[in-house]
């Protein structure tokens, strides 16, 4: 199962007119998807139903990763706690909340979760490579 | 060297993993009717994001 999520458009096909800085592709309450055709599926439902718009905001899809890990500690309890989160952003590479993702990476520098960027298309990835602090 | 622990170390442990795909609908991407476009929709043919989305998923399946 995944999560899948939508971020810098107007989901029109949700009920949406304004820009929407994260939603649940399926367009439903939970944004669980089966398997990789549930996300392809969802996708496309989007793409036809979205204008797309700007700016490209990491900031509140971080904050949404980090209430999630909040609240599984709070389920489980710190050593209870089992879930590693993974968030995988698929972009054409600009950021344009670089100083606010960048203090929220730091701060969830030691929670179990990784982010991963999948750079899609040629465009210029230097802001990822900025976040990409490997150096 | 850094001894925290890896997202490896972290499977070993038995620990379940919770994936979040995010999708970029910012308009750089170019309006999906210009060729260019990176959500470009041709019938019977993957756009750069479904392209991306399968290969990605399809790894991460047996984990997710």
């Amino acid at each position: 199962m995944f999560k899948a999520y939508g971020f810098g458009g107007i989901p029109i096909y949700t009920g949406n007119d304004k820009v929407s800085r994260l939603w649940n592709l399926n367009g439903l309450k939970e944004p669980n998807v089966k398997r990789t055709e549930g996300v392809l599926q969802s996708y496309q439902k989007a793409i036809h139903g979205t204008k797309l718009a700007g700016p490209s905001y990491f900031a509140g899809l971080l904050n949404k990763i980090r209430s999630e890990i909040h609240e599984n500690i709070t389920t489980n309890g710190l050593d209870g706690n089992r879930i590693y989160s993974l968030l995988i952003i698929m972009t054409d590479g600009y950021c344009h909340d670089m100083t606010t993702t960048k203090k929220i990476l730091v701060e969830m520098s030691g929670m179990p979760f990784s982010a991963v960027v999948v750079g899609v298309g040629n465009s210029d990835f230097a802001d990822m490579e900025v976040l990409d602090a490997d150096e | 060297m850094d001894m925290r622990p890896s997202l490896v170390d972290y499977l070993k442990q038995g620990w379940k993993m919770d994936v979040s795909i995010a999708i970029d609908f910012t308009l750089s991407n170019m309006e999906i009717t210009d060729y260019r476009s990176l959500h470009r929709m041709n019938q019977g043919e993957m756009n750069q994001y479904e392209k991306a989305i399968f290969e990605v998923c399809n790894v991460m399946m047996p984990y997710a």
